[in-house]
């Protein structure tokens, strides 16, 4: 070591530059020097100086006097907080999960042979539900249970035959006095097959309508998407529009009722094009959105639905302010139809009732309504996606049922009333069962590894023939079977809870006085 | 402002140092400073430099007046030190020190990293012992306080070597 020396309070350095140790130096070194104590006893400076320092050496840096330890401290805790972030970003201590729900949802097959049947032909039924103490009222018919009850039907109205291709849409009530939890229960039946546009429609067509009020044409959600809380909902119908379609159906009401009955009570009759058929609903089935997502999901979304079974109802989530103040009239009017009706025919028809839809377009019809179903019309709603939050809120149940709108006059209630008498088994109360599991994962990517090869399994799979995806994003596949159907559900969630302390997770609290609260629970 | 104007320095002392515009722009406090109110044609007081101090930032600003690295030249902890300026740091611990407080002062970062480096060399490799008697610090640790931070260096630091 070649070491060059001069007087005592040189330091002496190797060809390396480093510090040769002198002990002789080192005793007289920073003796009663102001500038060392100066030095020395400044936090900055001491920092300054061991930050040139490896790691290793903190432990006995701090091991010198407290001030030292002090310095070092703050310096360690840099270090540490260095190293948790290292360790972080390399090492799989992610404080968040991703989940990935598996929905199998499977639709209740055809129930009413009433309607038309052909190879195109589906029908979807699912069933609703509506709170004790609605508004609604019904005529008297049996119910699934083989109770007297209230039992309407809207009947329905389609094309000719069973290739027609219009799809047929049925709504039928029964009434279950005493039952406090379902009053009421009525379901629909949609029937699938390509949509025919009706060229007879008059200018009440759900085509006319959807366009005035700005909807996708081909946007369909169910006719009643309709959550138990259907009371609190409000009218969001552009009224306007409902009103000039009733007012000139109201000159000649008598005409187009009758009209309406005889279409109502005419099951599978689809020559009806010239009359109450052209008010047919003609929206797109979307098997993913199913009213149990889309219950309470956007409580300012809602529609009305009317009385007015030979009418056609448009009605539309969107512009809601602008409609909720058209109530009013509405009801007026639909009061002032009611009673002449009532005049007319002497019966009591079914009042109407406000329904909470879904976040898009809704179109109503009563007797007539058709509605196309099946992949062909499957489009993938931008709402879709935060539905799905809310599904495990119903996880408990394996029937979901959707309460709807009523409408009937005698010759409905009379007819539909033969029509279960001949078809004993539309008395099966149609079910949607449902199941979902859960997985987690640490990484998204993970997560959406996962839910692609169990879409591809299910694909793959002898249940899955027949299916196809009809949405598919980074965060969700869909898969509706029509054949089967089942509509298979996968999504991925991001979750805060962190999986080492599964006690992180805390419920949202109940806060009865939020604004929030009606739409939350 | 000419790129070749004087500034004039005066250290606490009283010895006035005349030095070119450029090199007193070494100093982040001068430059700011200068920046700020102007050349006022008066001398810079300098109350915590020390002459000889001043002399050897002086010589060390010039030295590397041209270097386009200056300001970042020793931000790598782990660079090593130039020739130069390892010779310019063969001083007596006091001055050495001197140094540390005048780059300190002064702001010159490069110089305030090449001292500190140095005084880095000097604690590398000593045990807490040694470094109390190169920097004549008393310990003040209790026993039990010294072996309680032994505890705690072992249980979170973890040895590198």
């Amino acid at each position: 070591m070649d070491t060059s020396t001069s007087d005592n309070d040189t330091i002496h350095y190797d060809n390396d530059g480093n510090i040769v140790p002198d002990p002789a130096a080192q005793i007289n070194i920073a003796q009663n020097n102001p500038a060392t104590t100066n030095v020395l006893a400044t936090a900055e400076l001491v920092h300054h100086i061991v930050r040139y320092l490896p790691v290793s050496s903190y432990r006995n840096l701090s091991l010198v006097n407290h001030f030292w330890r002090n310095a070092i401290h703050s310096i360690s805790l840099t270090f540490q907080a260095f190293d948790a972030a290292a360790k972080e970003s390399f090492e799989a201590t992610s404080k968040r999960i991703y989940i990935l729900n598996a929905f199998v949802l499977q639709y209740s097959p055809a129930v009413d042979r009433g309607l038309p049947t052909g190879s195109s032909s589906h029908q979807f039924v699912f069933s609703c539900q509506a709170r004790a103490g609605s508004a609604d009222s019904y005529g008297s018919s049996s119910n699934s249970d083989g109770k007297s009850g209230g039992g309407e039907s809207s009947g329905h109205t389609g094309t000719s035959g069973e290739s027609s291709g219009i799809s047929h849409l049925q709504r039928h009530h029964t009434h279950q006095p005493g039952h406090d939890l379902e009053p009421f229960h009525s379901f629909h039946t949609y029937q699938s097959s390509a949509i025919v546009p009706n060229s007879s429609a008059p200018c009440t067509s759900r085509a006319t309508i959807g366009q005035m009020l700005g909807s996708p044409p081909d946007m369909h959600s169910y006719e009643a998407d309709i959550s138990t809380d259907s009371y609190a909902s409000s009218i969001m119908v552009d009224v306007a529009e409902i009103e000039a379609v009733l007012a000139r159906q109201h000159e000649g009401n008598t005409a187009m009722l009758k009209r309406g009955s005889r279409a109502s009570t005419s099951s599978g009759n689809s020559g009806e094009s010239s009359s109450g058929v052209g008010e047919t609903l003609q929206g797109s089935y979307l098997p993913y959105a199913s009213p149990i997502m889309e219950e309470s999901s956007n409580p300012s979304a809602r529609a009305y639905v009317g009385r007015y079974d030979t009418h056609s109802l448009s009605a539309t989530g969107q512009g809601s302010s602008r409609l909720r103040g058209d109530r009013e009239r509405a009801l007026d009017y639909q009061r002032s139809i009611q009673e002449q009706e009532q005049q007319q025919y002497g019966h009591h028809v079914a009042g109407s009732r406000d329904i909470p839809m879904a976040d898009h377009s809704i179109y109503s019809s009563g007797a007539t309504s058709s509605s196309s179903y099946g992949p062909s019309s499957a489009h993938t709603p931008q709402q879709h996606q935060h539905h799905h939050s809310r599904r495990h809120h119903h996880a408990e149940s394996d029937s979901v049922h959707i309460s709807t709108t009523s409408g009937s006059s005698v010759d409905t209630s009379h007819h539909h009333h033969q029509q279960l008498q001949q078809q004993p088994h539309l008395l099966t109360r149609p079910k949607r069962n449902w199941s979902m599991a859960v997985e987690t994962f640490y990484y998204q990517r993970a997560a959406l590894n996962a839910m692609i090869v169990a879409c591809r399994e299910h694909m793959e799979s002898h249940a899955g023939q027949g299916g196809h995806i009809v949405e598919r994003t980074d965060t969700t596949r869909i898969i509706w079977n029509e054949s089967t159907r089942q509509e298979h559900i996968w999504t991925i969630t991001p979750s805060l809870m962190d999986r080492s302390n599964p006690g992180d997770f805390i419920e949202p609290d109940y806060d009865p006085h939020s604004s929030e609260h009606d739409s939350a629970w | 402002m000419s790129a070749h104007s004087q500034i004039l320095l005066t250290s606490s002392e009283g010895t006035e140092f005349l030095i070119d515009r450029d090199i007193a722009d070494k100093s982040m406090l001068l430059k700011c400073m200068l920046e700020d109110i102007g050349e006022i044609g008066q001398a810079v007081p300098l109350p915590n430099v020390s002459g000889p101090i001043l002399t050897k930032v002086i010589e060390y600003c010039t030295h590397h007046r041209d270097d386009p690295n200056f300001l970042s030249a020793n931000d790598d902890v782990t660079a090593d030190i130039d020739e130069w300026d390892l010779e310019y740091c063969k001083v007596d611990q006091g001055t050495l020190y001197e140094l540390i407080l005048a780059a300190n002062y002064l702001d010159i970062k490069p110089l305030m990293d090449l001292t500190c480096k140095t005084v880095a060399n000097m604690i590398k490799a000593k045990s807490p012992e040694e470094i109390r008697k190169t920097f004549n610090i008393t310990n003040d640790f209790t026993p039990e306080e010294e072996d309680q931070v032994r505890r705690e260096n072992g249980k979170d630091w973890v040895d590198e070597h």
